[in-house]
């Protein structure tokens, strides 16, 4: 009986020197996607410097013209990106755990935040083109113009790459690669990302 | 077992969840200009997407599992936005 307790003390001690097993580092997606995105996260963070300095200028226009701006279109906006990521990295773990079955729901569900933040944004556009706000009306609609909208072509982009992920996660006979669902889901995060330096910098700040 | 682990990690994607709603809404309260004057609210909005943007990075994307240099040039990206936008505000406010 002593025998079996110090047996059992000794492996007791022996699994707490174990050290914790750490998962390998893992890089999600191919590395070119993570090439292509950080090449775009540098020149958005080139147009958020600029706009900044040139804010810096003519700090009066752009804050009339900021007050013209709906916070609620824009926060509506941001939830919804933020909504579609939580969706996307969900449908990811269950591409991972390997119950793809469930994973084109989630990605379906981050297709029509995706397509609320267009319908949105159409809506915002009209709003202001049908007021005669156009990129010539001053520097700020300039920047408002182009940013929103190299930002919406990177949605449609991504929407496009969810719809890819939605019919990918559906054919339960050949699982897809997790490579490319992850690569795919980090592009659609980056249009999230974007988002989350855009909303504070042209609706708040 | 596994799906002890699938539920924290669903727990935890909820709570980062939640984090950002708090933070965008902070945002919004300080855009407002409720207690801070002068530069104080664009510092503190900016900050406030920078943190947002790392917990997206980190939970979101998945970046915490990622080699350290990923996760540097990412955090990196992030404080040089940072630095930028609130650096030309104080030097040209």
């Amino acid at each position: 009986m002593a025998r079996n307790f110090l047996t059992s003390a000794y492996r007791l001690r022996l699994s707490a020197q174990e050290p914790v097993s750490q998962p390998r580092p893992h890089v999600p997606g191919e590395a070119g996607v993570w090439v292509m995105i950080f090449g775009d996260m540098i020149i958005f963070g080139l147009f958020f410097a600029i706009f900044t300095y040139d804010r810096a200028s003519s700090r009066e226009v752009f804050a009339r013209s900021q007050q013209t701006l709906s916070t609620a279109i824009g926060l509506v906006n941001t939830v919804l990106l933020l909504a579609s990521s939580l969706f996307v990295v969900v449908g990811v773990r269950t591409v991972r755990s390997g119950k793809a079955g469930c994973a084109p729901r989630f990605f379906l569900l981050a297709l029509l935040c995706g397509l609320g933040f267009a319908v949105d944004k159409v809506l915002e556009y009209s709003d202001k083109l049908g007021a005669g706000i156009t990129p010539m009306t001053n520097k700020f609609y300039m920047y408002y113009y182009i940013f929103t909208g190299i930002h919406a072509l990177h949605l449609v982009i991504g929407m496009c790459v969810l719809v890819f992920l939605w019919r990918i996660t559906r054919k339960t006979s050949r699982p897809p690669k997790i490579t490319l669902v992850e690569g795919c889901a980090s592009y659609w995060h980056l249009v999230d990302l974007l988002w989350i330096v855009l909303f504070p910098l042209l609706y708040l700040i | 077992m596994r799906t002890t682990v699938q539920n924290n990690s669903e727990r935890s994607l909820s709570l980062v969840f939640v984090g950002l709603l708090l933070l965008t809404g902070s945002s919004l309260w300080l855009a407002e200009g409720h207690s801070f004057s002068g530069s104080w609210p664009t510092v503190l909005i900016v900050t406030i997407a920078g943190a947002k943007l790392h917990l997206v990075g980190m939970h979101f994307v998945e970046l915490r599992h990622a080699p350290l240099a990923l996760k540097l040039i990412f955090d990196g990206w992030i404080v040089a936005v940072w630095g930028l936008i609130i650096g030309l505000t104080l030097i040209h406010g």
